[in-house]
């Protein structure tokens, strides 16, 4: 499989304009939680479905990738990421989540490959 | 509670060594006699005077059953250690919201070094307290650590989900900080009093207790090991689901989080040193330990 979600060390104002663009901490919380909504707050599921997934469509819609901030958080929990993301792969294919998706996280740099993980880890529960 | 008052209560002695860690058999003993008292007779009395060592996650599991909303109706006294160190980390513990002091010993201020709190979901505001907590205590500033932050989120959602069981009921979590700054580290508790991990795997997760069976990993020990470095999961296609044990271990294993020990069931672990054995009387919960120290995270 030749496509990668690409994870990139500095982000422009110009990109965060001009491009679809989410920042987990800014405009989520800082305080991410679990995986589904009756867990408790901050969920993956409420993440995805109020703010991941309508980003990436207009990101698909636009053929533009989605940018995603990943810093200033206190931290993520494997359920949440894997609810999220693999959440939306599971919709939308592994292929079309990846070449959408683009990530920027300098706090924890090493979540990129896990997300990257979990979005393929979908394809294999077939 | 009047009523109560005048039953004559089940008089029980605490262990002399009063730890989880490092006296897991008579601890647990200890904590099943607790259960059984209150289930009988509503009203117990303990008895700490000649508790010569303490440690933090054994005062917060003691804490959680007497704070455990089945025993609500219930009515607790008790007599606090006669040495003056372990009476201070007693009466600091806040044990004594929950259990009445004989004596009109008036329990001091906090001092600060220790805080605690329960619910039944996942509370990130929670966890990010508990960090915070962990930080000021040891730099004197809050600063981000997300493998505590993250550590706290997992143990949430586990207890959320799987320690009631094939109940509906959903379990209450507690869990503690400790503050060991002269040590340079804090200690973590996080406790249930649900099912336990390898009952709620049967109750819940047939799938994973089957697959396990096939794999010929029968065994109690085996199978918490296998879950930790996340084998287990992996056999059975649930790649989905399941991350959040073996992230823990990981976190250990980075020593990220450090003596991290998991009791459960009738096995007792100390993940991080590989030391697991089995307990002879057992625990109806789940109880982790761990501890964040400030090299790491300066590292």
């Amino acid at each position: 499989m030749n496509t990668q979600t690409i994870s990139v060390n500095s982000i422009n104002t110009s990109d965060i304009l001009s491009r679809p663009y989410i920042s987990i901490a800014r405009e989520f919380s800082p305080y991410t939680g679990a995986r589904y909504r009756t867990d408790g707050p901050f969920s993956g599921e409420e993440f995805r479905e109020n703010l991941l997934e309508p980003r990436f469509l207009q990101a698909l819609e636009q053929g533009q990738k989605l940018l995603i901030n990943l810093d200033g958080t206190e931290g993520y929990a494997t359920s949440f990421l894997e609810e999220a993301f693999g959440g939306l792969a599971r919709a939308h294919g592994v292929q079309q989540v990846l070449e959408h998706l683009e990530f920027q996280s300098l706090d924890e740099p090493l979540l990129t490959d896990e997300i990257e993980k979990y979005i393929r880890d979908t394809a294999r529960r077939k | 509670m009047k009523r109560l008052a005048k039953i004559k209560p089940i008089y029980l002695v605490a262990p002399e060594k009063f730890s989880f860690i490092e006296n897991p058999d008579q601890f647990s003993e200890f904590l099943i006699q607790v259960h059984e008292a209150l289930g009988e007779r509503k009203s117990i009395e303990v008895d700490h005077e000649k508790v010569t060592l303490q440690t933090p996650e054994a005062l917060t599991a003691f804490l959680s059953v007497l704070a455990d909303p089945r025993y609500k109706d219930t009515l607790h006294q008790g007599f606090i250690p006669k040495d003056p160190l372990q009476r201070k980390m007693f009466l600091d513990s806040g044990l004594c919201e929950y259990l009445k002091i004989p004596n009109q010993l008036r329990p001091p201020s906090p001092s600060g070094n220790i805080q605690k709190r329960k619910n039944y979901k996942v509370s990130p505001k929670t966890a990010y307290e508990l960090k915070q907590f962990a930080m000021m205590r040891l730099y004197g500033a809050d600063r981000a650590y997300p493998p505590l932050y993250r550590t706290f989120i997992e143990l949430m959602a586990n207890t959320h989900n799987h320690a009631g069981g094939s109940s509906d009921n959903k379990e209450r979590w507690f869990a503690s900080a400790y503050c060991q700054a002269e040590h340079g580290k804090t200690c973590f508790t996080f406790v249930d009093n649900g099912v336990g991990i390898f009952k709620s795997v049967s109750e819940t997760m047939g799938i994973l207790r089957k697959m396990a069976v096939k794999l010929g990993i029968t065994d109690n020990i085996d199978f918490l090991r296998n879950l930790l470095n996340g084998k287990l999961k992996s056999r059975t296609g649930m790649e989905n689901r399941g991350k959040g044990i073996p992230m823990i271990n990981q976190l250990a294993e980075n020593r990220k989080i450090e003596n991290l020990v998991v009791i459960t069931n009738d096995v007792w672990a100390n993940v991080s040193s590989g030391e697991f054995r089995r307990l002879a009387k057992g625990f109806s919960g789940t109880l982790w330990y761990w501890e964040v120290k400030r090299q790491a995270v300066n590292s």
